[in-house]
């Protein structure tokens, strides 16, 4: 790997964002993050600035949610992978977000393992 | 997701499995595809390659298809879907292959759209089978990782309100000693001692004073919840009449309660009414209990009762005050709630006073109840547990066992009555407060327990408790009792000690029981 891979984390909680970053530093993984604060910035940010291979999204978001996104997005690229990751647990979103295309879906917990987790198992 | 379809056709006549081959490819779906001539062949492949369907041909050179049927079953892949492909003749033919587990019939010769449709619909059956597992587990997951997220939030929570506790417990500490520094000084100089005061100065300064015994009291309240709730409260249980102690509170509100136009009444059995409890905190609790109903009653009556049940004792204070509305009675006991009373003058508290109150009950195995009606009043419950005998018991033997841990050697004064029985019990109560007088040292415990008065003395030996015992033995003789008493018969007296006369703990008890069972 020459470059390193482009995350690009979709996330309306400035907070969040943070952690999110903070998180996979502290585990070492070497990716290039870029934000989002919505759904339609992330769709933008993926048209402009082409990550490779992640997107990380809440599911409930400003304007367009967390799912439409994920379709979105998939749409422009169905080879980008998608994490969703939200504080909530239920079985319908969880199917929900199969449905539009999600890779994979975890929990958000203090210390952001379950995600950390997801990115490793999607990089390598 | 993007996972092949797999598919293992298992088919002996290449013409066949050529034309299978070509409708699969014109699906336009991407499958993964091993052939397989006969059934050995397929059960090597399921090693490494487990499909998830099986285009069967029923005929094969081995063995037929019904025996491929079972053993795929024996081998636990009852899961996979096959599709038979045979020039079915009778229907007892496919009935068998339901049976063994087939789920679908394809005649020979094979019509392509047909089987098309089949394959569509397994594929479509497996997406939805994968998607509910998928959404299942990652469903299951996330719920594990959040209930554990919880927990550690929990701990997390549970360790800062432990760490508020002690800064409450060790601000009030610090907060204790200027301010009765504080107080010296302004008492000093309300007492005129450094000189002659115009009526303005001493009005203040008695402000001042009013308002360091406020924070007193604030600072008071803050320990005592805080000792509650670190349960770090130890109760000085003991046998204490309820009636006199409930009198003694009401006769210092009289006045008070008068000056506000209030009436007070105290309904009391005749007679003792004996609970074991901590005289003082007891005491503490009735001021709490009386002091709000006066402060929140305009007109009318605080009536002070004592009832005796089964396995109870009942204490409760009713008012005709404002009342609490139904909605503000489940915060009533929390702490630094106060809610919104109409109070008269001087009703500032902290809002601790009822959780201290209820505390304080609960640490004596009490309940606290309340009842209340807006603008009719109020009615609270104190339910204590009536004393028992086990319970008394193990409340020597924890005296004891402190005493052990920090003395090698005590003795143990026992007294015993005469004649108990009911009535007489009270000679023992007043034999206690004779001995309170009698002892000096801040280490001699008394305790009224279990109709005997047990008198620890740490570090003393039998001769020097003999001493002891022959002081308290004269202050009984010159009370004489027995001449304003015709009931009172005297004392049966005992001294143990250790470790001359017993060796362990249990022992003591022991010998104290067959002491108290001989008279």
């Amino acid at each position: 790997m020459d470059q390193p891979t482009r995350l690009l984390i979709i996330d309306d909680d400035a907070v969040d964002q943070k952690l999110i970053q903070e998180s996979i530093k502290k585990v070492g993984i070497e990716v290039e993050i870029i934000v989002a604060f919505s759904g339609e910035e992330g769709v933008k940010k993926v048209n402009d600035l082409k990550p490779e291979v992640i997107i990380v999204l809440d599911t409930v978001l400003p304007g367009m949610n967390g799912f439409e996104t994920c379709r979105k997005i998939k749409e422009i690229d169905k080879n980008l992978r998608i994490i969703i990751c939200t504080g909530v647990v239920d079985a319908v979103d969880v199917a929900k977000a199969r449905a539009f295309g999600a890779d994979d879906y975890c929990v958000k917990t203090a210390d952001f393992l379950p995600l950390v987790n997801a990115i490793r198992k999607l990089i390598v | 997701m993007n996972d092949k379809f797999k598919i293992i056709i298992v088919e002996d006549s290449p013409t066949d499995t050529k034309l299978l081959v070509d409708i699969l490819n014109s699906i336009g779906h991407e499958f993964n595809v091993r052939i397989a001539g006969s059934y050995r062949q397929a059960k090597e492949y399921f090693q490494d390659y487990v499909p998830d369907l099986i285009l069967l041909d029923v005929y094969l050179p081995d063995h037929d298809g019904f025996y491929f049927l079972e053993e795929i079953h024996k081998q636990g892949y009852e899961e996979i879907p096959v599709i038979l492909i045979s020039a079915f003749s009778n229907t007892n033919e496919k009935l068998k292959s339901l049976e063994l587990g087939a789920i679908d019939f394809i005649n020979k010769p094979v019509v392509t759209e047909e089987l098309k449709a089949r394959i569509k619909f397994q594929i479509k059956l497996k997406k939805i089978m994968d998607d509910h597992i998928w959404a299942s587990e990652k469903t299951n997951e996330g719920i594990k990782l959040l209930y554990k997220d919880l927990e550690n939030k929990n701990i997390q929570l549970k360790q800062l309100d432990l760490l508020k506790d002690e800064f409450i417990n060790n601000v009030s500490h610090e907060l204790r000693t200027p301010l009765t520094i504080i107080q010296e000084s302004v008492s000093i100089m309300a007492d005129g001692l450094l000189g002659e005061l115009n009526e303005k100065q001493i009005k203040h300064l008695k402000i001042t004073l009013e308002n360091i015994v406020r924070l007193d009291n604030i600072i008071n309240d803050l320990l005592d919840i805080s000792t509650i709730e670190n349960r770090k409260l130890k109760l000085n249980q003991e046998n204490v009449d309820i009636v006199d102690l409930v009198k003694k509170v009401v006769s210092n509100f009289v006045v008070l309660v008068v000056k506000k136009g209030l009436q007070i009444k105290c309904v009391v059995p005749e007679g003792k009414v004996n609970v074991f409890v901590d005289k003082e905190r007891i005491y503490q609790v009735l001021v709490n209990l009386i002091n709000n109903a006066y402060k929140f009653t305009e007109k009318g009556l605080i009536e002070v009762s004592v009832v005796e049940n089964d396995n109870t004792v009942e204490c409760s204070v009713k008012d005709t005050g404002v009342g609490i509305s139904a909605s503000d009675l489940p915060r009533l006991f929390s702490k630094f709630d106060q809610i919104a009373r109409q109070a008269g003058a001087g009703a500032k508290g902290t809002g601790l006073g009822l959780s201290i109150t209820k505390g304080i009950i609960e640490l004596h195995d009490g309940q606290i109840k309340v009842e209340s009606t807006v603008a009719q009043g109020t009615l609270f419950r104190i339910i204590l547990p009536r004393p028992s005998v086990s319970k008394q018991y193990k409340n020597l033997t924890e005296c004891l066992g402190e005493v052990k841990l920090k003395h090698n050697n005590y003795s143990v004064l026992v007294f015993n009555i005469k004649n108990p029985g009911a009535g007489n019990d009270r000679f023992l109560d007043e034999l206690k407060e004779l001995i309170d007088k009698q002892i000096h040292r801040k280490s001699d415990q008394t305790i009224r327990d279990n109709g005997s008065v047990f008198v620890i003395l740490p570090d003393t030996k039998k001769d020097d408790a003999l001493v002891v015992l022959n002081r308290i033995r004269q202050t009984i003789n010159d009370m004489n009792w027995d001449k304003s008493y015709n009931d009172f018969k005297g004392f049966i007296d005992k001294i143990v000690s250790f470790p001359e006369d017993v060796h362990t703990e249990a022992e003591l008890t022991n010998l104290l029981k067959i002491y108290k069972e001989a008279i």
